[in-house]
C-alpha cells in the first residue's frame, strides 16, 4: 500500500490534471444550468429564505425545460468523463507500470488501447450482470447484510476492471473476454492480495456520494461548490491509489 | 426489493376489543336522536373461493322526511363495477383507471335476491318488488304501503354480493378479501322529502344516514378479520370462523379477511387502533399507529371528540395495493411505507410523509364524512377537500414546535407540508371549479385531485392566513360542532366561517389616509370556489422615474407667470408595476426594499389587472409580492420578486441550480473516474 503511494507520489500532476479535468467539465454543466435558469426566469428571482428544496421544486415545476436540460448536460458530462477516463488509463498504468521514457509510455498506451477499451466494454456487461446477481442474492437477504453484499461486489468489481486492464499492459490477451472474466475471478481468489485494493475501491464510492450530498447541504452556502471539488479531490486520490495498488499487485510473478 | 435496513417488532399482545362501539358519552358527547335512521341486522357469509358474499340484512328505516314514502331509492354501490357502461365504469376507463384490473375477474356486483317487508320482528312479511334503474348503481324498492313520516318500516334483504379482483377499492386479491362497497343502502332524504339518489361514479364514493350496525360474518377460520365497529362475540366452527360486530352512529359497514394478517392492537385515550397487516409490513406498524395518534389529537382538538371505541387500519398485502387509501367508518386502508434504497438514505433522505400522511388523510375522513357527512357526489370538496386541508392542520400541530413542519428533508434541506401545498396549485388549474359534483369532473382532464383536494386546502390556508388563525380555527370548530352527524353542505361551511370570521376582514394596516383593504369572506369563498380560474400575481418591473414636479411656468396671485425653473429630467421616483394574471384576485401584501436597507409593506386589493406603486425620493433594490407566502392558493410564486437592474442579490435560484447541478455532475465523474 505504501509503496503504491509512493509511486502516485511521484506523478502529482496525473491526481490534479485528472482532478481539474473533473471540476472543468462540472463547471461547465453549472454554467449551463445557470444560463438556463436565468433565461428562464427572465428577471424574476424566487426568494425562498432558506428553502431551496422549495424553490427547486417551484422552479422546476414551472419550467420542465430546465431539468431536462441539467440532466442532459450531467449526462453528457458523464459520457464524456466515462471517455476520457477509458483513453487515458492505459496512459496512467503504463506510467505506473515503469518509470520509463515518455515515448516509451506513449507507444505502450497506444499500442493497448483498443484492448482498455475491449476489456471496459467486457467489463460493463460482466458488471452487470454480477450487480444482477448480487442484487438477486441479496434481496433474500436481511437489508443489513444484503446490502454490504452488493457493495462488496460492485467494488470487487470495480478492482477486476483495473486488473484487467493493467494485464492488457501486462501484454494479456487485449479483446478477448476471458481476460476480464479471469481478473474478477482472480481478485476474489486472492483477498489478501487484492484486498486492499477492494478496500479502497469501496471507499471510493462513497466519494460520488458525499459530493451530491455536499452539494445538497450546502446549497445557497458559499461553500458549496468549494467542498464538493475538495472532496472530489480526495476520491481522484483514492481512484489513483486503488490503481497503483493494482499495478504493484500484478507485477508479473507477483504471486500469493 | 431492497429496502433499508429496519427492524421488525414484536406486536403487542391482543387486546379485548371495547364493549360498545361509542365512546362514553360524557366523553364523546350527546347524539342527536334525530341523527338515527337506520337500524341493520346482518348476517354474511364469504365464499372464499368463489370471492362472494351471500348475505341477509334485515333494515329498519325511519321516515325522517314531511311526507309519506311509498318508494325507498338504494344504492347498489357495487353495481359500479358490473358491466363497461355503468357510470362508474365509464368514467373510470376513460381516466385510465385499468392498472390492475384482471379480465377474468374484473366485474363485480351485487344482486338483490329478495325482498319482505315486516310488520312485526317475527312475521313472515310480505314480498315487495323492486327494480333496478337503467343506471344499476341504483334500485327501488317499491314499498307497498307508504311510510308515514316519524313511521319505521322493516326490511329484509338477501343479496348476493361478487367481488371484483381488486382494482378500485373494493374486491380480492388472492385468499384477501376487502368487502367495502357491497351491499344495498337506501339514499339520504333530504329535508323536502326528496332522495339523493345519486348514481355511483368514478369520484363519488358515499352519502348515507347514519344508524346501527350489527352484522356476523362467516368466514373460513383461518381468516383474520377487520370490520367496522367493535367485535362483540366470535368463534370457530370446524373450518368457519363466526365473529358478530357492532356499530353505532355510522353510515356504512365495510369488513375486511384473509388469511397470514398479524393484528397489532394499540390504544389511545381509550380508542382501540387495530391495525391488520400483512408480515411483511408489520415493522410500520408503529409508523401507522403514530400517525393515528397524531390525527385523533389534532382532530380531537379542533373539530370534536372522536365518538367510537374503535378504529382499524387495514394494510392490504401484496397484490391488493388497489385496496389501499381508502376510508370506511371506524375503518380505513392504508398504503406502505416505501421502501427506500439506502442511496436515498445515505443522502440524508427522510420523509414523514410516506405511508404515513395515507393514514392521516383515511383517519380524517372519519370526521369530514364520517361524521360531517356531506354528499360526496354532489361536493366531493366538502370531505375530501376539507379533509386534505386538515391533514396539513395534522402536521402543524403535530410538530408544532417547528414554525413550518418539513415533510421531506434531503441532506438536511427541508420542504414542507405548506410548501407541498404551494408547489401543487400549479395543478389545481383553471379549468375546472371546486365547488361541483363528483360527475361534472371530466376524467380524461385527471383535475379532479389536484382540484378538490389541494385546491381546497390552499383556499382554506389562504383565509386562515388572512383573517387569522384562531378565527379561522374557530369558525371551522364551530362548523363541525353545529353540523356533527348530520348532512352539512357547502353553503352551511361558508355561513359558519362567514358567522365565525365575520362577513369582512381587514387585511391591512390603515393607510396614512385612513383607508383599509378589506375582504369580503363569503364573496372570497363564492368565487374561488365556484369559479376555474386561478390566482396568480406578478411584478412586471421595477425601476425610477420621473416623479411629480411643480417645475416650469405658473400663474401667480397676481396674475403673472412665475418661473419655478427648468424641468428635472433625472428620475426621482422608485416604481413598482404589479400585474394580476389570474382571473382569482385577494388582497395582496408586497414588500419594497430600498437601497438604504429600508422596506415598507403595502396592501393592493388585486381588484384591478396591475397597479402601478410609486416611492417618491427612493431607489428600490427589490419588491416581493406575498412575502410571508400568505396566499398558498397563488398558482406561480417564481414571479413573485425583482430586483432592481443594478442589484446584485445575495443568492440567486440560478447559483443555487448551478451549483446543485456541478455537484451532481462532479459526483457522476467521481463514479466513472479513476
Amino acid at each position: 500500500m505504501i509503496a503504491a503511494l509512493r509511486r502516485l507520489a511521484a506523478i502529482p500532476g496525473w491526481l490534479v490534471g485528472i482532478w481539474l479535468a473533473q471540476v472543468a467539465l462540472a463547471a461547465g454543466v453549472g454554467a449551463i444550468v445557470r444560463t438556463t435558469v436565468a433565461a428562464a426566469m427572465d428577471g424574476d428571482h424566487i426568494e425562498p429564505g432558506a428553502r431551496w428544496l422549495y424553490a427547486l421544486a417551484d422552479l422546476g415545476l414551472d419550467h420542465p425545460a430546465i431539468a431536462a436540460a441539467a440532466a442532459a448536460s450531467i449526462g453528457v458530462a458523464a459520457v464524456a468523463g466515462l471517455l476520457a477516463w477509458t483513453l487515458v488509463v492505459g496512459l496512467l498504468l503504463a506510467r505506473l507500470r515503469a518509470d520509463t521514457s515518455t515515448a516509451a509510455v506513449l507507444h505502450t498506451w497506444w499500442k493497448t488501447l483498443p484492448g482498455i477499451g475491449a476489456q471496459s466494454a467486457w467489463h460493463v456487461l460482466m458488471r452487470g450482470v454480477m450487480l444482477l446477481a448480487a442484487l438477486s442474492t441479496a434481496s433474500a437477504l436481511p437489508p443489513a447484510a444484503g446490502w454490504p453484499l452488493v457493495w462488496l461486489v460492485w467494488s470487487v468489481a470495480i478492482v477486476g476492471l483495473d486488473v484487467a486492464r493493467t494485464r492488457v499492459v501486462d501484454g494479456a490477451r487485449p479483446l478477448h473476454p476471458r481476460t476480464a472474466a479471469v481478473a474478477i475471478i482472480d481478485v476474489v481468489r486472492h483477498p489478501a492480495r487484492f484486498g486492499p485494493a477492494v478496500a479502497l475501491a469501496a471507499a471510493g464510492t462513497i466519494v460520488p456520494l458525499l459530493v451530491v450530498w455536499l452539494g445538497l447541504s450546502q446549497l445557497g452556502g458559499a461553500m458549496a461548490p468549494l467542498a464538493a471539488r475538495a472532496v472530489a479531490l480526495v476520491g481522484v486520490g483514492l481512484g489513483l491509489w486503488r490503481l497503483a495498488v493494482v499495478v504493484a499487485r500484478t507485477e508479473p510473478g507477483d504471486d500469493d | 426489493m431492497l429496502g433499508a435496513c429496519r427492524p421488525t417488532p414484536e406486536p403487542p399482545p391482543p387486546a379485548e376489543p371495547p364493549a360498545s362501539p361509542l365512546r362514553d358519552v360524557s366523553v364523546r358527547g350527546s347524539i342527536p336522536d334525530e341523527a338515527r335512521v337506520t337500524d341493520w341486522v346482518i348476517s354474511a357469509t364469504l365464499d372464499a373461493e368463489a370471492h362472494r358474499v351471500d348475505a341477509t340484512a334485515r333494515l329498519r328505516w325511519t321516515n325522517r322526511g314531511p311526507e309519506p314514502v311509498a318508494v325507498l331509492p338504494m344504492h347498489l354501490y357495487l353495481n359500479g363495477f358490473r358491466a363497461a357502461d355503468t357510470a362508474w365504469m365509464r368514467e373510470g376507463l376513460h381516466a385510465g383507471r385499468t392498472s390492475g384490473i384482471d379480465v377474468d375477474h374484473a366485474w363485480g356486483w351485487v344482486d338483490v335476491t329478495d325482498i319482505v317487508r315486516h310488520a312485526a320482528p317475527d312475521d313472515e312479511g310480505t314480498e315487495v318488488s323492486w327494480a333496478e334503474r337503467d343506471e344499476p348503481s341504483l334500485m327501488d324498492i317499491e314499498l307497498g304501503e307508504a311510510v308515514a313520516p316519524g313511521q319505521t318500516v322493516d326490511l329484509e334483504l338477501t343479496f348476493s354480493t361478487q367481488l371484483p379482483a381488486v382494482f378500485a377499492r373494493t374486491g380480492f386479491a388472492g385468499p384477501f378479501h376487502l368487502v367495502g362497497q357491497w351491499l344495498p343502502k337506501p339514499c339520504v332524504q333530504y329535508d323536502d322529502g326528496t332522495f339523493a339518489d345519486d348514481p355511483f361514479t368514478f369520484h363519488s364514493e358515499f352519502f348515507s344516514d347514519f344508524g346501527h350496525w350489527k352484522v356476523t360474518l362467516d368466514v373460513p377460520a383461518k381468516f383474520v378479520v377487520g370490520a367496522t365497529g367493535t367485535r362483540i362475540d366470535g368463534s370457530i366452527t370446524g373450518d368457519r370462523r363466526v365473529e358478530t360486530y357492532e356499530a353505532d352512529m355510522v353510515h356504512h359497514f365495510a369488513w375486511a379477511a384473509g388469511p397470514d394478517l398479524v393484528v397489532w392492537d394499540g390504544e389511545h385515550e381509550g380508542i382501540r387502533i387495530r391495525q391488520l397487516l400483512p408480515p411483511d409490513a408489520v415493522a410500520d406498524a408503529p409508523l401507522h399507529h403514530d400517525a393515528v395518534v397524531a390525527a385523533l389529537d389534532s382532530m380531537q382538538a379542533r373539530f370534536g371528540p372522536y365518538p367510537w371505541s374503535t378504529i382499524t387500519v387495514i394494510h392490504p398485502p401484496p397484490g391488493a395495493s388497489a385496496a389501499g387509501g381508502m376510508e370506511y367508518p371506524t375503518l380505513f386502508t392504508t398504503n406502505r411505507r416505501r421502501q427506500l434504497p439506502p442511496l436515498l438514505e445515505a443522502l440524508g433522505f427522510r420523509d414523514r410523509f410516506s405511508g404515513a400522511f395515507v393514514t392521516i388523510h383515511e383517519f380524517g375522513h372519519q370526521y369530514f364524512q364520517g361524521m360531517l357527512a356531506s354528499n360526496e357526489f354532489a361536493q366531493p370538496w366538502l370531505d375530501e377537500g376539507m379533509n386534505s386541508l386538515s391533514n396539513a392542520l395534522v402536521y402543524l400541530d403535530r410538530y408544532a414546535d417547528e414554525t413550518d413542519p418539513w415533510v421531506v428533508q434531503l441532506a438536511g434541506q427541508s420542504f414542507s407540508i405548506l410548501d407541498g401545498v404551494r408547489v401543487q396549485q400549479r395543478f389545481a388549474g383553471d379549468l375546472e371549479a371546486v365547488d361541483q359534483s363528483a360527475a361534472g369532473f371530466d376524467p380524461t382532464v385527471g383535475g379532479y385531485g389536484a382540484t378538490v383536494y389541494r385546491k381546497t386546502t390552499a383556499i382554506m390556508l389562504t383565509l386562515r392566513a388572512l383573517a387569522g388563525a384562531e378565527a379561522f380555527d374557530a369558525a371551522l370548530k364551530a362548523y363541525a360542532h353545529k353540523w356533527r352527524f348530520r348532512h352539512p353542505t357547502g353553503d352551511d361551511l361558508v355561513d359558519a366561517l362567514v358567522e365565525g370570521i365575520g362577513e369582512t376582514i381587514e387585511v391591512s394596516e390603515p393607510a396614512p389616509d385612513g383607508s383599509v383593504v378589506r375582504l369580503s369572506v363569503r364573496d372570497y369563498l363564492r368565487t374561488t370556489l365556484s369559479q376555474a380560474d386561478e390566482l396568480d400575481y406578478a411584478v412586471r418591473e421595477i425601476g425610477r422615474q420621473t416623479g411629480a414636479s411643480t417645475a416650469g411656468h405658473h400663474r401667480a396671485q397676481d396674475g403673472s407667470l412665475r418661473d419655478d425653473g427648468p424641468p428635472s429630467l433625472d428620475p426621482t421616483e422608485a416604481f413598482a408595476v404589479i400585474v394580476r394574471h389570474g382571473g382569482l384576485s385577494v388582497p395582496v401584501e408586497i414588500e419594497a426594499t430600498f437601497d438604504d436597507g429600508t422596506s415598507e409593506r403595502v396592501t393592493w386589493d388585486g381588484v384591478d389587472r396591475h397597479v402601478t406603486l410609486t416611492w417618491p425620493d427612493r431607489t428600490l433594490r427589490r419588491v416581493t409580492i406575498d412575502p410571508d407566502g400568505r396566499l398558498f392558493l397563488e398558482m406561480r410564486r417564481t414571479n413573485n420578486t425583482r430586483w432592481a437592474a443594478d442589484v446584485e442579490p445575495d443568492e440567486t435560484v440560478e447559483e443555487v441550480a448551478a451549483d446543485l447541478a456541478q455537484a451532481v455532475a462532479l459526483g457522476l465523474l467521481a463514479g466513472v473516474g479513476p
